[in-house]
Order: structure tokens, then sequence, then C-alpha cells
């Protein structure tokens, strides 16, 4: 490990010193290849095509940097930008960047971390100085880098902080691993056996220190000030993008916020409309079951117009008795009427009687025809028959 | 105390079989390299974006009407409950008659880092639901949440209830902030809203590396070294190399929605306070009131049982069952001791 080596590189170096202490010489180089096959075959569904994990790892922010995630296309772009006379800083320049920030994502499990941290710190700040010597690179994005490596400066001291935690590291394993063998009666003869042990204890004392309130708040000052890092880096190439022209990230994110919105207000409207559909639905399956019990009351709708039926026969036979009623009054008035004449008709027969009787000795010759056996009134005329309804 | 008895020469031949078992490993990884997860095949039958709800292809009609559905995390595919025809969660299940489907929620593009829960939630899920509600013929459908897919499941028949008819959730956290949960612990103090802001969408491997993190040495070492020896054999090979494909298998994560996800539930531990807003309408989580089961493994780092077991006391359901089984997070539907996990399930949703 050297000092400008990148923290993906210094990490690399460590995996070989493991494997091939492992392994012996030749081990080495059949261990890395063996890993880069690994590589292949597990980072394939995720669609990276790289050698190696620190190349799968550095693919996606890699992509994450660049504008819309074709870091590839705008560096071409880049370098192409002839006039502007800056070549210095190609693709690979870029993705050593890169591997340098993504590399201080590694977590602090060690004391190595730390140094690696401070090697990328260094190698970072190199990279970022010869960027920004393009003209291309607004020169309003120096104070922000400056915020960016005094940030850095102060990150990695919290980070150093935690180094304290990791005194004895080595000591409080041994003692797990003493402490994990006690009580048990077999002997450990396997090299595998106590690697395993080894292995447990060491992550056992690890995620004591990880549970402390330092671990977390050094952890997320650390991520928080990568993001940082990342966000400023966005800027300066938002920066770059705007002096040639190229749309940037942040419109970008406004006409993504837009679409998203909008989609909302789609499904909102989509939403109004199957509630209108449900609705007229609703109706509709109203109206149906309206038809449907209009046809399930077609008895009664003959049952109401038998009645409408009778009620006019009713209406019907109202009137003739209503007629009846005055043929029958008429009938009476006659009546009466005749009763009258019958009356006046008596008082003349009466009359005639008298004048009879005093005439009767001077014509015994014929009685009286109509007359009465008791003497009254002559018979009536039948009843005239009543009329039917 | 274990006495340490390390014979050099029963250690030298250690290495050496060791040595030979790597040698062959080599040569195993070049006719392993086609195998991939998952073993069943499957139907689209619908496409929103790049959502899209599967059906999995059985031979037999299945018994049961009711539609049962899957709904798997955003970290991570589902083809882990389908990894091969012997360790399958879905198989197990088809071949007991469920008709099953899952929710495939596909790889976000940078272009889609405003995706946001409700999308997720109200429109994927939904749609998915109401879908399924219509091709049975059904007013509501089975859910069976995994991992974060739980949690999205819960919230979401919390928001429907009429629409499910039982909820199933599996290592699903629900407390986020237990004794032990360190993944949590590692959130509280970063910015998610700058982290979203720099990021777009989360980097799925730069997930995987914090997970790695929790056990750096068994995840970045240890298993290496015993990967040799699983694959010594085609079948244990195989096994071994699906299993790495499903887990570098991370699709990024839609930024807005980790974003949701990061702080109202990890950092604001929303399920346990009832304080979840999705899209603007707020999640009362005792509306979830069909019956539950909730399965978790006992030996689960990722998401602790205590975090899973808190779901009992925020649902208003009165009908709540458990299955503890003594597995970790993976564990749960590739171990043995999760064999029983597809039965389990069975009789409990034709109860």
């Amino acid at each position: 490990m050297t000092a400008t080596d990148s923290p993906f590189e210094a990490w690399q170096k460590q995996q070989e010193v493991f494997w091939s202490g492992l392994l012996g010489g030749d081990g080495q180089a059949a261990a890395r290849e063996w890993f880069a096959q690994w590589s292949r075959i597990a980072g394939a569904p995720a669609g990276f095509a790289q050698t190696s994990v620190a190349e799968m790892v550095a693919a996606p922010f890699r992509a994450a940097f660049g504008n819309d995630g074709d870091l590839q296309r705008f560096m071409s772009f880049h370098d192409g930008v002839a006039t502007f006379g800056h070549r210095e800083m190609g693709e690979e320049d870029v993705r050593r960047l890169s591997d340098y920030w993504v590399g201080l994502l590694h977590l602090p499990t060690s004391r190595l971390a730390v140094e690696q941290a401070l090697i990328g710190l260094a190698g970072m700040r190199t990279a970022v100085e010869v960027w920004r010597a393009s003209p291309l690179v607004p020169p309003s994005s120096s104070e922000s880098w400056e915020k960016i490596y005094a940030g850095w400066q102060a990150t990695l001291q919290s980070y150093k902080g935690l180094l304290d935690l990791y005194e004895g590291y080595g000591r409080r394993v041994a003692e797990r691993l003493i402490a994990d063998l006690d009580g048990c009666d077999d002997e450990v003869k396997s090299l595998k056996e106590l690697f395993d042990h080894w292995v447990r204890a060491a992550e056992g004392v690890h995620d004591e220190i990880a549970a402390t309130g330092d671990y977390q708040q050094a952890f997320g000052q650390f991520v928080n000030h990568l993001c940082l890092t990342i966000k400023v880096q966005r800027e300066t190439t938002d920066g770059i993008l705007e002096r040639i022209g190229v749309p940037t990230y942040s419109e970008l994110t406004d006409v993504h916020a837009r679409i998203e919105r909008l989609r909302k207000e789609q499904r909102r409207l989509r939403n109004g409309a199957a509630d209108l559909a449900g609705l007229l639905t609703a109706v509709r399956a109203d109206l149906e079951k309206l038809g449907q019990r209009v046809e399930d009351d077609a008895g009664l709708g003959d049952e109401l117009r038998r009645l409408g039926s009778e009620l006019g026969n009713v209406a019907a036979g109202m009137a003739a008795i209503r007629s009846e009623v005055g043929s029958l009054r008429e009938v009476a008035e006659s009546a009466v009427g005749l009763g009258e004449s019958v009356a006046a008709a008596q008082q003349e027969i009466a009359q005639l009687r008298r004048e009879m009787e005093k005439l009767a000795p001077v014509a015994d010759a014929g009685a009286p025809v109509d007359a009465s056996p008791s003497g009254g009134a002559p018979r009536r005329a039948a009843k005239p028959k009543r009329k039917e309804p | 105390m274990r006495p340490i008895k390390l014979d050099p020469d029963a250690t030298l031949a250690e290495a050496s079989l060791w040595w030979g078992q790597f040698e062959k490993s080599r040569r195993a990884l070049g006719e392993l390299a086609a195998a991939q997860p998952g073993s069943t095949p499957t139907e689209v039958l619908l496409e929103v974006d790049r959502f899209r709800l599967l059906r999995f292809v059985w031979d037999t009609p299945p018994r049961h009407k009711t539609p049962l559905l899957i709904s798997y995390a955003l970290v991570n595919r589902h083809t882990v409950a389908d990894l091969q025809e012997d360790k399958s969660l879905v198989r197990r299940l088809l071949e007991r008659g469920f008709a099953v489907y899952v929710m495939d929620w596909g790889y976000p593009r940078p272009s889609d880092r405003m995706l946001d829960l409700d999308t997720y939630i109200n429109e994927y899920i939904d749609t998915a639901v109401d879908h399924l509600r219509t091709r049975c013929g059904v007013k509501a459908v089975d859910l069976l949440g995994i991992c974060q897919g739980g949690t999205l499941a819960l919230t979401y028949a919390a928001l429907y209830p009429e629409k499910v008819r039982r909820l199933v959730t599996m290592v699903t956290p629900v407390d986020f902030q237990t004794e032990g949960d360190r993944l949590s612990h590692l959130v509280q103090e970063i910015d998610i809203d700058a982290a979203v802001a720099a990021l777009g969408n989360l980097p799925g491997v730069a997930l995987n590396v914090n997970f790695n993190a929790l056990q750096p040495l068994s995840l970045n070492i240890k298993k290496w070294l015993d990967s040799v020896k699983a694959l010594q054999d085609a079948t244990s090979g195989a096994f071994f190399v699906r299993m790495e494909r499903w887990i570098n298998d991370s699709p990024d994560q839609a930024g807005q929605a980790y974003r949701e996800f990061m702080t109202q539930f990890y950092q604001q531990n929303g399920i346990v306070k009832n304080t979840v807003t999705i899209g603007d309408r707020a999640v009362d989580y005792r509306a979830v009131r069909c019956p539950v089961l909730n399965i978790f493994g006992s030996q689960d780092h990722l998401v602790p049982p205590a975090s899973s077991r808190a779901l009992k006391n925020v649902i208003g359901s009165d009908d709540y069952r458990e299955i503890e089984v003594p597995s970790g997070h993976i564990g749960m539907y590739v171990s043995r001791a999760a064999a029983k996990v597809p039965e389990g399930i069975a009789s409990w949703l034709k109860a």
C-alpha cells in the first residue's frame, strides 16, 4: 500500500495480501481469478460487467455522478469540447476520482478504514484540484470545495475519535474468544474451527462498538459528508453543463418532479373518472332494478288496471243511479201531479156524485161504470216500469 | 476452556484439502455460471411503468378461489421466494392449491427517482389488487408481505381494509427501533434528505455494502472460504451460485420512496407511533382488522424478532397468530428450519 493508493487500491492490495498469505505465491493469482469470476457471475443480474468488487460498487456511484446516469456520454462530450482546451481530465481520471469517493463508503470496521479514508481524502484533493484547473469548472465552486475539504478533516477527526473505541480491540476479541471456548469440552483441532470462533468473537466486539452512540454519530457524520461531497460535485458539474448549454441535473430533477406531479394528477383524474363511472354504474343498476321491478310488478299493473276499470264501472253505476234517482224524482213529481189530478178528479167525482144523487130520482136508468165498490177513487194506472241502469 | 490443539501435520493436511477443493471450485464455477434464481414460469398480467403483476403458472388449477398476492421488498428481488425447485416457497403454495401472484417492482432508473410510496402503494399495489379482485371474482385478496414488502402490505391493508381478506407478514419490520437493531441504529444520524438530494436513487449495491458491514467478517471473508466447500458438489454449488446471484441482484431504490421509508419508518418509527402518511392519507394501522399471521426468524439480524412481534400491538385485528422459525433473515426461505413455513401459511389461509 502506498500513500497514493486509493482506498480501493489499498483494499485490493490488502485482499491480495490476505489470499497470498493464505495460499502462497501461486495461490494469489488463482484467488484473484477466482474472485473475478465470482464477481462476473454474481454481478451479472444487476447488469454489471465488472471484473472486480470495487468496480461493482463503483459503477452505480459513477452513474449517479453523471448527468442522468450517463457519465460516459458526458465525458466523451467533455473531451470533445476542444475549444475549451482542457483534455487532461479524462474518463480514467474521473473514474479514479469516483473510486476515491466510493472508497470512503467503506465502514470503519478497523483502524485501517480510517487510514484508508485519510489516503482517500488526499487522493480526492489531488484529483479535484486537477479537475478544478479546467476552464470549464466555474470559479464559484472553489468556496464549496474548500468547505468540503474542511468538512472531511472534521469528519475524519471524529473518526479518529472512534479509534479510542477500538483501543484494545485485539485484546477484547481474544477475551471473547476464550469466553466462547470456555465451557466446551471438545478440543479445537481444526484451523477452520478456530477461524470460525475468531470470526464470531471479532464480530461480537465490533457489534458492541457499533452499538455505541459515538459510533452512530461518527457514522452519520461520515455518510452525511460523503453525500455533501457528491452534492457539491454535482453542482460543479451543473455549472459546467450550464456553461456549455447542456441541461443540468437540477433541471432534470425539476422535470422529473413535474412529471411525478402530473402523474398524480392523472391518477386523481382517473380515480375521479372511475368514481364517476362507479356512480353511473350504480345509477344504471338502480335503473335496471327499477325496470326489473316494473316487470315483476306487471300483475300489479293489471290489478291496477282492473281496479281502474272497476272504478269506471262504479262511476258509470253511480251515474246510472243518479239518473235513476232523477227519473224517480220525475216519477215522484208526476205522481204528485197525478195525485193532485186524482184529488181534483175525486172532488170532481164527488161533486158529480152529489149532483147525480140529486138527479137520481130523475134518472134511475143506469149506475156509474168505473166507480169503486167502496165508493173511493178509481184505481190508478199501473206504475211505470223502473228503468234499468 | 476447550484446549486448542492444532497438530501441525493435521493443519497442513487441512490446508492441503482446502487447496484441492479450491482448485475444484474454480472449475465448478465455470460450469455453474448459468444457474439462475427462479424456478417457476410466470405470466405477465399487468404492466404499469416498470411495475408488473406476475402470475406463477402451474399445471393444475387452483383449489382456492382467493388469490394470494406476494408483496416483496423493494430491496433485492422476489426470486428468493422461488429460488429453485426444492427451495421455493411459491412452489409449495402452488402445490397446496393456491393461485399465487407476485408484484415485480422492476429496476428503477435515474428518471424514476421521484417515485414515492404513494405511487407504490396507492397505485401499483392497489391496481394489482383490483385486477385480481376482478379477475378472480372476489371482494378481497390474501396478501403475503415479505420483509419491507410486508411493511408495504401492512400499510396497504390499513388503507384498504375492505380489499384484504387475510394478511401474512414474513420477516417484516414493524417496530424500527428495537434493542439490537443495528441497521436502524446506524441510520438514525444520517441526513436522508441530503443523501437523496445527492444521489437521486440509492444504489442497491451501496445498500448491500451496508448490509455486509453488519457482519463484516462473516460476509466478506468467511463466506468466500466456506463457498469453496459448497462448490464441491453440483447441487450445493448451484444453490450457492443462485443465492449469490440473488444477493447481488439489488435494484436501486427510487429516491423519494427511499426517503419516505427511511424517515417515516426507520427514523420516526411511524408504525408504532401510528404517524405514517402515504400521499395525502394518514395511515391508521388499527384499521387492520382482518386475520393476520406473522412469521419471523428467531436469529434474524436484519429484522430482529422484537421488531416483527410489535405487529400484534399496532393492528386492530383480534385474530392474530405468530410463527417463530429458528432461522435468520434469508434462512426463512431456504433453510431446513423453514421447511414447515409453507404448510403453516397454507393451513392458516384455509382455516
